[in-house]
């Protein structure tokens, strides 16, 4: 019975933060990724076709001096992070963090 | 102020500031228009120009969505495309006028008359042969083969005017920065490898001219896609490129060639060997924020997409 209890507090400790994620996740309107390598309009341009193909994704704006993508989501889908991050490898490049607006 | 004081990085900035000021020409007398905006004759991020034989200049203006044609003196005369492009990128001229555009985001090629009407269109995404992954720029020989840069897939390819499919060259194959830095040593070193090529010229004895951008270089094909020479590498000094971008080949067979971090111009003779240069970053003439498009017009002038500063520049060369 311990171990039973101690498994369920395991899992729901477990579970916690990726509920949590996923809620952000869900209702973040925008989401901004730290991009490496972004340097010119060349791959920028790729990036931003590379964002714009994931269905929910309604916009992207890149910031090539702070190298970032500002990613404007649709209201009714859920874009998860593993997605954006896909897109980023895609287009050659690496995602260094993701924050949700 | 005792030289032993002045902090050494301010010391070495100083050192090499001098450097580059004496290792760069003075700007040609430049003739400039155009500023941030969507009205006829301002851009937002002009990123390629092309002349036609008549003098007339063409440039893609990527955040308006549209092909801007002006007069050689910079006169606005129509804007073209506007319901057809979603990101237009590369701009040519074929021997007989035509005006071929690709777009970015499409993965299309167009193809237009000087008027600016739509003559054609052809291309699809996808990874075989004939298909694109952003189609970045686009380049006619004399006898009307178009050649398309086919960025993300690190290759050229080849086509019939009509879209047919002839062949295609190129992989992936990044230099390694210190080894690009080295590379006189070596410098055939990854021949006919791409790492995200971004434009190309015909010259006029129908040699293409590749600017292979993120290996700082500019790589030289016989029109069978056959490699013939490689020039410049990662650096700053003269020959040298950080992002080769824009590149023209004019009818001396020499080559012209955008350094877009460099924020400069490089001129090379017929065998690649480095001239001349100008440019620094910054707004006054001469200056560039990125020049990412360049193009030769019948006269001789040079004409460059000041891509950052959204404007065109025209050098009235010797």
């Amino acid at each position: 019975m311990f171990v039973l209890r101690l498994l369920l507090i395991t899992g729901l400790l477990l579970a916690a933060p990726v509920a949590s994620m996923s809620a952000q996740e869900a209702n973040a309107q925008s989401a901004t990724i730290r991009v490496d390598g972004l340097s010119c309009p060349f791959c920028a341009y790729g990036l931003e076709k590379h964002l714009k193909k994931i269905a929910g994704v309604e916009g992207v704006e890149i910031n090539m001096k702070s190298g970032k993508a500002i990613v404007r989501l649709k209201p009714d889908v859920r874009v998860d992070d593993a997605a954006l991050k896909t897109a980023v490898k895609k287009a050659g490049f690496t995602a260094r963090g993701i924050t949700r607006q | 102020m005792m030289l032993s004081r002045v902090p050494f990085s301010k010391l070495s900035g100083l050192c090499f500031a001098v450097l580059l000021a004496a290792c760069t020409s003075a700007a040609p007398n430049a003739q400039i228009w155009g500023d941030k905006g969507s009205l006829p004759g301002q851009f937002n991020e002009p990123f390629d120009v092309a002349v036609d034989q008549q003098g007339l200049v063409y440039v893609t203006d990527v955040r308006n969505r549209r092909v801007q044609e002006f007069n050689a003196d910079g006169t606005f005369l129509r804007a073209f495309g506007r319901n057809l492009f979603e990101k237009p990128g590369g701009i040519g001229v074929g021997p007989d006028g035509s005006i071929w555009v690709t777009d970015f985001d499409l993965d299309r090629v167009f193809r237009f008359n000087s008027k600016g009407k739509l003559l054609a269109a052809w291309g699809k995404a996808g990874d075989g042969s004939g298909a694109f992954n952003v189609p970045a720029d686009v380049a006619v020989d004399s006898k009307g083969f178009v050649y398309v840069v086919d960025e993300y897939h690190h290759r050229i390819q080849k086509f019939m005017p009509d879209g047919r499919f002839i062949r295609t060259w190129g992989e992936k194959g990044k230099v390694n920065v210190v080894l690009s830095a080295m590379n006189f040593l070596l410098p055939t070193m990854r021949q006919s490898e791409f790492y995200y090529p971004s434009r190309i010229s015909i010259g006029p004895d129908d040699r293409v001219y590749v600017s292979d951008a993120y290996n700082n270089r500019v790589q030289v094909f016989d029109t069978k896609g056959r490699f013939l020479q490689a020039i410049g590498g990662m650096g700053l000094w003269g020959g040298r490129f950080r992002v080769a971008a824009g590149i023209a080949a004019a009818s001396d067979g020499s080559l012209y060639v955008g350094d877009f971090y460099n924020n400069r111009v490089q001129h090379f003779d017929g065998k690649g060997n480095y001239l001349a240069e100008w440019g620094q970053t910054g707004r006054a003439p001469g200056h560039f924020n990125g020049p990412t498009g360049v193009a030769i017009a019948p006269d001789g002038s040079l004409l460059v997409t000041d891509w950052g500063n959204h404007r065109i520049q025209k050098f009235l060369l010797d």
